[in-house]
Protein backbone atom coordinates (compact mmCIF):
# COMPACT_ATOMS: atom_id res chain seq x y z
CA UNK A 1 0.00 0.00 0.00
CA UNK A 2 2.91 2.45 0.66
CA UNK A 3 4.25 2.64 -2.43
CA UNK A 4 1.18 1.91 -4.69
CA UNK A 5 1.94 3.94 -8.27
CA UNK A 6 -0.64 6.23 -8.89
CA UNK A 7 -1.37 4.65 -12.39
CA UNK A 8 -1.32 0.98 -11.43
CA UNK A 9 -4.97 -0.95 -12.48
CA UNK A 10 -7.48 -0.58 -9.49
CA UNK A 11 -7.86 -4.02 -9.01
CA UNK A 12 -4.37 -4.10 -7.28
CA UNK A 13 -4.27 -2.59 -3.92
CA UNK A 14 -7.54 -0.46 -4.67
CA UNK A 15 -10.30 -1.51 -1.80
CA UNK A 16 -11.62 0.38 0.43
CA UNK A 17 -9.54 0.77 3.55
CA UNK A 18 -12.28 -0.69 6.41
CA UNK A 19 -12.92 -3.44 4.38
CA UNK A 20 -9.16 -4.27 3.54
CA UNK A 21 -8.33 -4.55 7.66
CA UNK A 22 -7.99 -0.30 7.88
CA UNK A 23 -4.58 -0.57 5.99
CA UNK A 24 -3.11 1.94 4.15
CA UNK A 25 -5.71 4.62 3.38
CA UNK A 26 -3.97 7.40 5.40
CA UNK A 27 -1.09 8.23 3.45
CA UNK A 28 -3.09 8.53 0.36
CA UNK A 29 -5.60 10.91 1.89
CA UNK A 30 -2.49 12.92 3.25
CA UNK A 31 -1.40 13.22 -0.28
CA UNK A 32 -5.19 14.42 -1.37
CA UNK A 33 -5.16 16.94 0.95
CA UNK A 34 -2.93 19.09 -0.12
CA UNK A 35 -4.50 19.04 -3.97
CA UNK A 36 -7.59 20.41 -2.12
CA UNK A 37 -6.16 22.98 -0.46
CA UNK A 38 -4.39 23.99 -3.27
CA UNK A 39 -7.75 24.23 -5.40
CA UNK A 40 -10.00 25.83 -2.58
CA UNK A 41 -7.69 28.60 -2.84
CA UNK A 42 -5.45 30.10 0.46
CA UNK A 43 -8.04 31.04 2.64
CA UNK A 44 -8.88 27.38 2.75
CA UNK A 45 -5.14 26.37 3.47
CA UNK A 46 -5.31 28.47 6.83
CA UNK A 47 -5.12 26.85 9.88
CA UNK A 48 -7.73 29.13 11.29
CA UNK A 49 -9.18 32.73 11.04
CA UNK A 50 -6.17 34.17 11.91
CA UNK A 51 -3.98 35.10 9.00
CA UNK A 52 0.08 35.08 9.70
CA UNK A 53 1.75 37.13 10.71
CA UNK A 54 3.19 39.37 7.76
CA UNK A 55 0.62 37.84 5.40
CA UNK A 56 -1.31 40.84 3.66
CA UNK A 57 -5.21 40.44 4.70
CA UNK A 58 -7.35 43.05 2.96
CA UNK A 59 -10.70 41.44 3.41
CA UNK A 60 -12.96 41.79 6.79
CA UNK A 61 -13.00 39.52 9.13
CA UNK A 62 -15.83 37.29 8.76
CA UNK A 63 -17.64 37.63 12.06
CA UNK A 64 -16.77 41.34 12.68
CA UNK A 65 -20.37 42.17 10.84
CA UNK A 66 -21.96 40.11 13.00
CA UNK A 67 -20.77 41.92 16.20
CA UNK A 68 -18.79 38.06 16.78
CA UNK A 69 -21.79 36.29 17.15
CA UNK A 70 -21.98 33.10 15.18
CA UNK A 71 -24.65 31.30 16.57
CA UNK A 72 -27.78 32.18 15.22
CA UNK A 73 -31.40 31.62 16.33
CA UNK A 74 -31.79 29.68 13.85
CA UNK A 75 -29.25 27.24 12.31
CA UNK A 76 -30.58 27.29 8.67
CA UNK A 77 -29.87 25.04 6.47
CA UNK A 78 -27.77 25.99 2.91
CA UNK A 79 -30.99 25.92 0.92
CA UNK A 80 -33.56 27.76 3.06
CA UNK A 81 -34.79 30.20 1.32
CA UNK A 82 -35.20 34.06 2.52
CA UNK A 83 -37.56 36.98 1.45
CA UNK A 84 -38.34 40.29 2.04
CA UNK A 85 -41.42 40.75 3.81
CA UNK A 86 -44.16 43.16 2.06
CA UNK A 87 -43.56 45.54 5.23
CA UNK A 88 -39.40 44.86 5.19
CA UNK A 89 -39.09 46.40 1.96
CA UNK A 90 -40.04 49.41 3.51
CA UNK A 91 -37.68 49.05 6.22
CA UNK A 92 -34.20 48.50 3.86
CA UNK A 93 -33.50 52.17 3.80
CA UNK A 94 -32.99 51.99 7.24
CA UNK A 95 -30.45 49.10 7.56
CA UNK A 96 -26.77 49.06 6.83
CA UNK A 97 -24.98 47.11 4.57
CA UNK A 98 -24.90 43.74 4.91
CA UNK A 99 -28.36 43.98 6.03
CA UNK A 100 -29.63 46.12 3.15
CA UNK A 101 -27.67 44.04 0.69
CA UNK A 102 -29.52 40.71 1.77
CA UNK A 103 -33.43 42.60 1.55
CA UNK A 104 -32.28 43.80 -1.95
CA UNK A 105 -31.12 40.06 -2.77
CA UNK A 106 -34.20 38.75 -1.72
CA UNK A 107 -37.05 40.24 -3.58
CA UNK A 108 -38.08 36.95 -4.97
CA UNK A 109 -36.84 33.52 -3.08
CA UNK A 110 -33.08 33.57 -2.54
CA UNK A 111 -31.44 30.48 -0.57
CA UNK A 112 -29.06 31.31 2.32
CA UNK A 113 -25.98 29.46 0.61
CA UNK A 114 -26.52 31.82 -2.65
CA UNK A 115 -26.49 35.08 -0.25
CA UNK A 116 -23.54 34.20 1.15
CA UNK A 117 -21.81 33.42 -2.48
CA UNK A 118 -23.28 36.67 -4.50
CA UNK A 119 -22.25 38.55 -1.24
CA UNK A 120 -19.26 37.05 -0.77
CA UNK A 121 -19.85 36.32 2.64
CA UNK A 122 -19.54 33.06 5.37
CA UNK A 123 -22.45 30.98 5.18
CA UNK A 124 -22.35 31.03 8.98
CA UNK A 125 -22.04 35.20 8.85
CA UNK A 126 -25.25 35.16 6.50
CA UNK A 127 -27.32 32.79 8.79
CA UNK A 128 -26.59 35.24 11.52
CA UNK A 129 -28.07 38.02 9.66
CA UNK A 130 -30.63 36.69 8.00
CA UNK A 131 -31.56 35.10 11.67
CA UNK A 132 -31.67 39.32 13.14
CA UNK A 133 -33.53 40.34 9.99
CA UNK A 134 -35.82 37.34 10.66
CA UNK A 135 -36.50 38.48 14.12
CA UNK A 136 -37.63 42.49 13.05
CA UNK A 137 -40.22 41.05 10.50
CA UNK A 138 -38.14 42.27 7.88
CA UNK A 139 -37.46 38.70 5.85
CA UNK A 140 -39.58 35.69 6.03
CA UNK A 141 -37.73 32.06 5.61
CA UNK A 142 -38.70 28.63 4.38
CA UNK A 143 -37.25 26.08 5.73
CA UNK A 144 -37.04 22.55 3.57
CA UNK A 145 -39.54 20.56 4.80
CA UNK A 146 -38.33 18.02 7.53
CA UNK A 147 -39.66 14.88 6.47
CA UNK A 148 -38.49 15.47 2.51
CA UNK A 149 -36.93 12.21 2.05
CA UNK A 150 -40.23 10.84 2.78
CA UNK A 151 -42.13 13.11 0.95
CA UNK A 152 -42.72 10.65 -2.48
CA UNK A 153 -45.16 13.27 -4.50
CA UNK A 154 -42.50 15.42 -3.60
CA UNK A 155 -39.48 13.92 -5.13
CA UNK A 156 -42.20 13.03 -7.56
CA UNK A 157 -42.59 16.59 -8.76
CA UNK A 158 -39.14 16.64 -8.84
CA UNK A 159 -38.39 13.62 -11.21
CA UNK A 160 -40.94 15.14 -13.09
CA UNK A 161 -39.91 18.57 -13.62
CA UNK A 162 -36.49 17.37 -14.10
CA UNK A 163 -37.73 14.77 -16.68
CA UNK A 164 -38.89 18.19 -18.77
CA UNK A 165 -35.36 20.16 -19.06
CA UNK A 166 -33.84 18.90 -22.38
CA UNK B 1 -41.37 42.63 -6.83
CA UNK B 2 -41.50 41.61 -3.24
CA UNK B 3 -42.68 38.21 -2.83
CA UNK B 4 -46.08 38.22 -0.77
CA UNK B 5 -45.05 36.44 2.28
CA UNK B 6 -46.88 38.29 4.63
CA UNK B 7 -50.06 35.98 4.95
CA UNK B 8 -51.03 34.74 8.30
CA UNK B 9 -49.89 31.47 9.24
CA UNK B 10 -52.12 28.80 7.66
CA UNK B 11 -53.40 30.93 4.23
CA UNK B 12 -52.70 29.52 1.12
CA UNK B 13 -49.65 31.21 -0.21
CA UNK B 14 -49.81 31.20 -4.05
CA UNK B 15 -46.35 30.03 -4.11
CA UNK B 16 -44.33 28.59 -1.24
CA UNK B 17 -41.03 28.43 -1.96
CA UNK B 18 -39.51 24.52 -1.36
CA UNK B 19 -35.77 24.00 -1.31
CA UNK B 20 -34.99 20.52 -1.93
CA UNK B 21 -31.18 19.32 -2.55
CA UNK B 22 -29.20 16.95 -3.73
CA UNK B 23 -25.34 16.73 -3.06
CA UNK B 24 -22.46 15.79 -5.88
CA UNK B 25 -19.83 14.27 -4.20
CA UNK B 26 -16.26 12.84 -4.97
CA UNK B 27 -12.23 13.02 -5.08
CA UNK B 28 -10.45 16.52 -6.49
CA UNK B 29 -10.93 17.10 -10.00
CA UNK B 30 -13.38 14.10 -11.05
CA UNK B 31 -15.67 16.84 -12.34
CA UNK B 32 -17.86 17.77 -9.70
CA UNK B 33 -17.93 21.61 -10.42
CA UNK B 34 -18.27 20.51 -14.12
CA UNK B 35 -21.28 18.33 -13.28
CA UNK B 36 -22.75 21.22 -11.39
CA UNK B 37 -21.97 23.73 -14.04
CA UNK B 38 -23.38 21.49 -16.84
CA UNK B 39 -26.65 21.10 -14.94
CA UNK B 40 -27.53 24.46 -13.27
CA UNK B 41 -29.52 26.90 -14.85
CA UNK B 42 -27.33 29.18 -13.28
CA UNK B 43 -23.46 30.25 -13.25
CA UNK B 44 -22.44 27.55 -10.23
CA UNK B 45 -21.88 29.86 -7.40
CA UNK B 46 -19.13 29.30 -4.73
CA UNK B 47 -19.44 29.90 -0.82
CA UNK B 48 -17.31 29.48 1.30
CA UNK B 49 -18.32 28.16 5.08
CA UNK B 50 -15.86 27.68 8.49
CA UNK B 51 -16.64 24.65 9.91
CA UNK B 52 -16.20 22.67 12.84
CA UNK B 53 -15.55 19.53 14.23
CA UNK B 54 -18.78 20.27 16.43
CA UNK B 55 -20.77 19.93 13.80
CA UNK B 56 -20.19 16.22 13.45
CA UNK B 57 -21.62 15.62 17.08
CA UNK B 58 -18.16 14.83 18.23
CA UNK B 59 -18.33 16.32 22.03
CA UNK B 60 -18.73 19.99 22.66
CA UNK B 61 -15.80 21.54 20.57
CA UNK B 62 -15.91 24.63 22.00
CA UNK B 63 -14.10 22.60 25.25
CA UNK B 64 -12.27 20.75 22.73
CA UNK B 65 -8.91 22.21 22.40
CA UNK B 66 -7.98 20.22 19.66
CA UNK B 67 -11.21 21.32 18.12
CA UNK B 68 -10.97 21.52 14.00
CA UNK B 69 -12.08 24.29 12.30
CA UNK B 70 -11.56 24.49 8.38
CA UNK B 71 -13.09 27.18 6.29
CA UNK B 72 -13.97 25.01 2.90
CA UNK B 73 -15.48 25.94 -0.28
CA UNK B 74 -18.34 24.12 -2.06
CA UNK B 75 -19.74 24.80 -5.56
CA UNK B 76 -23.56 24.53 -5.79
CA UNK B 77 -25.95 25.20 -8.83
CA UNK B 78 -29.96 25.49 -9.24
CA UNK B 79 -32.80 23.82 -11.21
CA UNK B 80 -36.42 25.54 -11.19
CA UNK B 81 -38.44 22.68 -10.85
CA UNK B 82 -41.90 24.05 -11.16
CA UNK B 83 -43.67 27.38 -9.31
CA UNK B 84 -42.37 26.43 -5.82
CA UNK B 85 -39.78 23.38 -6.08
CA UNK B 86 -36.26 24.35 -6.39
CA UNK B 87 -33.51 21.65 -6.82
CA UNK B 88 -30.26 22.83 -5.50
CA UNK B 89 -26.67 21.17 -6.01
CA UNK B 90 -24.26 20.99 -3.89
CA UNK B 91 -20.66 19.72 -5.29
CA UNK B 92 -19.12 18.68 -1.40
CA UNK B 93 -15.58 18.92 -0.24
CA UNK B 94 -14.06 15.61 -1.60
CA UNK B 95 -11.95 14.79 1.49
CA UNK B 96 -12.59 12.37 4.39
CA UNK B 97 -11.33 15.72 6.81
CA UNK B 98 -14.44 17.64 5.80
CA UNK B 99 -16.58 15.08 6.46
CA UNK B 100 -18.20 17.36 9.09
CA UNK B 101 -18.98 19.26 5.93
CA UNK B 102 -21.57 16.97 4.83
CA UNK B 103 -22.89 16.74 8.05
CA UNK B 104 -24.03 20.18 7.80
CA UNK B 105 -24.67 19.75 3.78
CA UNK B 106 -26.31 16.73 3.73
CA UNK B 107 -29.10 17.06 6.22
CA UNK B 108 -31.82 17.46 4.56
CA UNK B 109 -30.77 15.69 1.47
CA UNK B 110 -32.53 13.62 -0.71
CA UNK B 111 -29.99 11.51 -1.96
CA UNK B 112 -26.05 11.67 -3.36
CA UNK B 113 -24.00 11.39 -6.74
CA UNK B 114 -20.67 10.22 -6.28
CA UNK B 115 -18.35 10.66 -9.14
CA UNK B 116 -15.57 8.72 -9.53
CA UNK B 117 -12.18 8.82 -11.46
CA UNK B 118 -11.70 5.48 -12.75
CA UNK B 119 -7.83 5.68 -12.70
CA UNK B 120 -8.64 6.65 -9.11
CA UNK B 121 -11.60 5.32 -6.90
CA UNK B 122 -9.86 5.37 -3.88
CA UNK B 123 -10.70 8.94 -4.03
CA UNK B 124 -14.04 8.49 -3.21
CA UNK B 125 -13.74 6.10 -0.67
CA UNK B 126 -14.92 8.76 2.35
CA UNK B 127 -17.57 9.89 0.43
CA UNK B 128 -19.30 6.26 -0.21
CA UNK B 129 -18.58 5.56 3.54
CA UNK B 130 -20.04 8.75 4.74
CA UNK B 131 -23.23 7.70 2.55
CA UNK B 132 -23.71 4.54 3.23
CA UNK B 133 -23.45 5.53 7.16
CA UNK B 134 -26.15 8.05 6.78
CA UNK B 135 -28.19 5.94 4.55
CA UNK B 136 -28.63 8.56 2.40
CA UNK B 137 -29.70 7.49 -1.57
CA UNK B 138 -26.86 7.37 -3.53
CA UNK B 139 -25.47 6.38 -7.37
CA UNK B 140 -22.24 5.85 -8.32
CA UNK B 141 -21.13 7.58 -11.62
CA UNK B 142 -17.87 7.08 -13.31
CA UNK B 143 -16.31 9.87 -15.05
CA UNK B 144 -15.59 9.30 -18.71
CA UNK B 145 -12.67 11.47 -19.51
CA UNK B 146 -12.07 12.20 -23.11
CA UNK B 147 -14.51 9.72 -23.68
CA UNK B 148 -13.35 6.99 -22.31
CA UNK B 149 -13.32 4.70 -19.08
CA UNK B 150 -10.28 3.50 -17.57
CA UNK B 151 -11.89 0.59 -16.22
CA UNK B 152 -15.37 -0.94 -16.81
CA UNK B 153 -18.02 -0.54 -14.36
CA UNK B 154 -17.80 -3.93 -12.11
CA UNK B 155 -14.44 -3.19 -11.43
CA UNK B 156 -15.26 0.09 -10.32
CA UNK B 157 -18.08 -1.56 -8.21
CA UNK B 158 -15.46 -4.46 -6.91
CA UNK B 159 -13.25 -1.85 -5.73
CA UNK B 160 -15.91 0.28 -4.03
CA UNK B 161 -17.91 -2.96 -2.66
CA UNK B 162 -20.80 -1.33 -2.57
CA UNK B 163 -24.13 -3.07 -2.36
CA UNK B 164 -25.02 -4.23 -5.23
CA UNK B 165 -28.45 -2.54 -5.01
CA UNK B 166 -26.47 0.98 -5.79
CA UNK B 167 -26.27 1.98 -9.33
CA UNK B 168 -22.90 2.27 -11.13
CA UNK B 169 -23.13 4.40 -14.01
CA UNK B 170 -20.98 5.46 -17.02
CA UNK B 171 -21.39 9.74 -16.86
CA UNK B 172 -19.60 12.45 -18.85
CA UNK B 173 -19.70 15.66 -16.58
CA UNK B 174 -20.21 17.65 -19.78
CA UNK B 175 -23.28 16.49 -21.25
CA UNK B 176 -26.65 17.94 -19.90
CA UNK B 177 -28.59 14.93 -20.59
CA UNK B 178 -25.69 12.89 -19.31
CA UNK B 179 -25.87 14.57 -15.74
CA UNK B 180 -30.07 15.05 -15.73
CA UNK B 181 -29.93 11.04 -15.86
CA UNK B 182 -28.11 10.90 -13.31
CA UNK B 183 -29.77 12.94 -10.85
CA UNK B 184 -32.71 11.62 -12.04
CA UNK B 185 -31.42 8.11 -11.13
CA UNK B 186 -30.27 9.91 -7.51
CA UNK B 187 -34.33 10.94 -7.22
CA UNK B 188 -35.56 7.78 -8.17
CA UNK B 189 -33.17 6.19 -5.56
CA UNK B 190 -34.97 8.52 -3.14
CA UNK B 191 -38.27 7.78 -4.03
CA UNK B 192 -37.50 3.85 -3.55
CA UNK B 193 -36.36 4.72 -0.44
CA UNK B 194 -39.36 6.96 0.62
CA UNK B 195 -42.18 4.22 -0.94
CA UNK B 196 -40.19 1.65 1.37
CA UNK B 197 -40.64 3.59 4.40
CA UNK B 198 -43.62 4.99 3.78
CA UNK B 199 -45.00 1.37 3.79
CA UNK B 200 -42.93 0.01 6.94
CA UNK B 201 -40.72 -1.69 5.22
CA UNK B 202 -37.70 0.38 5.80
CA UNK B 203 -34.95 -1.28 3.39
CA UNK B 204 -32.00 -2.94 5.07
CA UNK B 205 -28.61 -1.06 5.20
CA UNK B 206 -25.81 -2.83 3.02
CA UNK B 207 -23.96 -5.05 5.17
CA UNK B 208 -20.03 -3.83 5.13
CA UNK B 209 -19.19 -7.96 5.31
CA UNK B 210 -21.02 -8.64 2.45
CA UNK B 211 -17.55 -8.57 0.31
CA UNK B 212 -15.78 -10.77 2.92
CA UNK B 213 -17.07 -13.91 1.42
CA UNK B 214 -15.74 -12.75 -2.20
CA UNK B 215 -12.27 -13.21 -3.69
CA UNK B 216 -10.16 -10.48 -3.28
CA UNK B 217 -7.81 -10.05 -5.88
CA UNK B 218 -4.60 -8.83 -4.98
CA UNK B 219 -2.25 -6.96 -7.27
Amino acid sequence: MKDRPEETSPTGALIRPFLDGGAGAGGQVNAHRSGNANRSGSRTGEPGPAPAPGTPNTSVRPFLVTAGRTASASDFPVETQVVVTSQGGTAAEALTFEYRDIVNLCGEPVAVAEIAARLSLHLGVIRVLVGDLQQQGIVTTYQPESDANDDVEMIMRVIHGLRQLS
Amino acid sequence: MVFDSSAEPGSALPRRPVPVKILVAGGFGVGKTTAVTTISEIAPLTTEAEMTSAALGVDDGSLVPGKTTTTVAMDFGRITIDESIKLYIFGTPGQDRFGFMWADLARGALGALVLVDSRRPDDCFAAVDYFERMGLPFVVAVNQFDGVLAHDLETVRWTLAIDPAVPVIAFDARRFLSVRDAVLLVLEEALVRARSRRSGRAPSGPDPARHGTEPLPRG
